[in-house]
C-alpha cells in the first residue's frame, strides 16, 4: 500500500468500515510511514471538530405538529362511535385500502368475469363452467386419396364449433394402423360402398374451439 | 430484565393508534432526522417541515417501512432526503453551492476557542460543501449510519459513498485547517 491509497482509506479506518485485511494493510503502512500518521491525526482532529458542533435541536412546536398529525390520523377509531369487530375487523382491520375502494374493486372483478363469460359465449369459446359432455360425431366421406394432406374433423360442440386437438388424418390413420396410440380422441373408420365412415369420440375438453361454425370434414388445411 | 421495545414493535403499536408507542419512536429519531435536514438545508423552519413530513409517512403509511430492507433511521433519512431534494429543486439549489464562507477560515483559531463559535464554524464549513458530499458526511458523522446504509439513503453504492466521504473530509480539513492543526498538536501533547 502506498501513501495515496492509505490516505484514501484513513477515513474508513476511523469509521471502522474496513475489512480485516484492508485494516491490517493500512495499519502495516502506518507503522512505518510518519506522513500518513500525521494525516491520520488530522483526520481524527477533524472528526473531533465536527462533533464539537452543538447538535441542532428542533423547536417544541415540531413535537406539537407531529403529535397533532398522529391524533388526527387516529381520531376516528378513538372517538369510538362505531367499533369494527368480529370478522369485519379481521377482514379490514389490517388493510390500508379504503372500504369503498375495496367494494368497487370486488364489483369490478365480478363484472369482468361476467363480461368475459358473455364474450366467450358469443365467440363460441367453451368456458369451463359448462360440464364437459362426450361428443360423438358420425360422417361419411369418399375414400381418401393416397398421400392426401391432413384432414381436420370439426364437431359441433356446446357454445360453438370445435375440433379435436391434433385431429389430422395422418394421426387418425396412424391410430387405425396401431402406429400411434389414441391420444386425446378416438376415431374409428369403416369402409362402405359410400366411402369411409368416421366416428370421432372425445371429451369436450380435448377439443379446440374454432370460430367457424358447422359440421364438416375438410381436406387439406383449415379451409 | 426489561428490554426496550424494538422499532418494529413500537411501529406496529403506533399503527394501531398507540400514542405512547409512537411518542417513543418519535423521540428515538426526532433529533437525528431533524439534524440531517438542518445540516442539509441550513434553515430550522424548513428542517422542521422535512422532519414533520418524514414522520407523517410513518403515521399515515406505516406499512411502507419494511424492516427487512433497512433500519428505521435509514428509512426516515431516505424520506427526509426526498423532501430535502424536492425543496432544493424548487429553490434551484441542487447544483453545488459557491464557497461563500472561505474567507472565514483565515482567522487565527486560538482567538475563537469558544464552543459556540466553533460550532458555527463547523456548521458553516459543512454548508459550504457540495450537496452530495455534505449528505454523506452528515449521515456518517451525525446520523452514524454505516456506509451501506448511507448508500441506501443516497441511492448510490458503497464505493461512491467512500469516495464522497474522502473528498468531503479533504475539503473540510482545508477549511478547518487551523483548528485541525491545533487538534493534532493537542493529540501529540496527550
Amino acid at each position: 500500500m502506498n501513501c495515496q491509497s492509505c490516505q484514501i482509506e484513513l477515513g474508513a479506518l476511523l469509521d471502522d468500515a474496513l475489512t480485516a485485511a484492508q485494516r491490517a494493510e493500512a495499519e502495516s503502512h502506518l507503522a512505518h510511514c510518519a506522513a500518513c500518521r500525521v494525516e491520520l491525526a488530522e483526520q481524527r482532529a477533524l472528526k473531533q471538530a465536527l462533533h464539537s458542533a452543538a447538535p441542532p435541536l428542533p423547536a417544541a412546536s415540531l413535537d406539537a405538529r407531529v403529535l397533532a398529525a398522529f391524533r388526527q390520523q387516529h381520531a376516528l377509531p378513538k372517538a369510538g362511535a362505531v367499533q369494527t369487530r368480529g370478522w369485519r375487523a379481521w377482514l379490514f382491520g389490517s388493510l390500508s385500502v379504503p372500504k369503498p375502494a375495496l367494494a368497487l374493486a370486488v364489483l369490478g372483478v365480478f363484472g369482468a368475469v361476467m363480461a368475459s363469460y358473455k364474450i366467450g359465449e358469443i365467440m363460441g369459446i367453451q368456458l369451463p363452467i359448462k360440464p364437459p359432455p362426450v361428443l360423438v360425431y358420425n360422417q361419411t366421406v369418399k375414400p381418401a386419396v393416397q398421400g392426401e394432406a391432413a384432414r381436420v374433423v370439426y364437431v359441433k360442440a356446446p357454445g360453438g364449433c370445435a375440433r379435436p386437438a391434433r385431429a389430422t388424418a395422418h394421426h387418425q390413420l396412424a391410430v387405425l394402423e396401431n402406429r400411434q396410440p389414441a391420444a386425446r380422441f378416438e376415431t374409428q373408420a369403416s369402409v362402405s360402398e359410400a366411402g369411409f365412415d368416421f366416428t370421432t369420440t372425445a371429451p369436450a375438453e380435448h377439443f379446440e374451439p374454432v370460430k367457424d361454425p358447422g359440421v364438416r370434414i375438410i381436406k387439406g388445411g383449415n379451409q | 430484565m426489561a428490554f426496550a421495545p424494538t422499532d418494529q414493535e413500537l411501529l406496529a403499536a403506533a399503527a394501531q393508534g398507540d400514542e405512547a408507542a409512537f411518542g417513543q419512536l418519535y423521540l428515538r429519531y426526532r433529533n437525528r432526522v431533524y439534524g440531517f435536514a438542518q445540516h442539509m438545508l441550513g434553515a430550522p423552519a424548513l428542517a422542521e417541515d422535512v422532519t414533520h413530513e418524514a414522520f407523517l409517512v410513518l403515521i399515515q403509511h406505516p406499512q411502507r417501512y419494511q424492516a427487512a430492507r433497512a433500519s428505521l433511521l435509514t428509512f426516515l433519512c431516505a424520506v427526509a432526503r426526498h423532501h430535502i431534494l424536492q425543496h432544493l429543486r424548487r429553490q434551484g439549489r441542487c447544483a453545488p453551492e459557491p464557497d461563500e464562507t472561505a474567507e472565514l477560515w483565515n482567522v487565527d483559531p486560538l482567538d475563537e476557542l469558544l464552543a459556540h463559535e466553533m460550532s458555527e464554524r463547523v456548521t458553516a464549513a459543512l454548508a459550504a460543501l457540495p450537496l452530495a458530499q455534505r449528505e454523506v458526511l452528515v449521515l456518517r458523522e451525525y446520523q452514524e449510519l454505516s456506509y451501506a446504509e448511507i448508500a441506501t439513503v443516497s441511492e448510490t453504492d458503497v464505493n461512491v459513498v467512500k469516495a464522497r466521504l474522502y473528498r468531503a473530509r479533504q475539503a473540510l480539513a482545508k477549511r478547518l485547517a487551523s483548528y485541525v492543526a491545533v487538534g493534532v498538536a493537542e493529540g501529540v501533547k496527550r
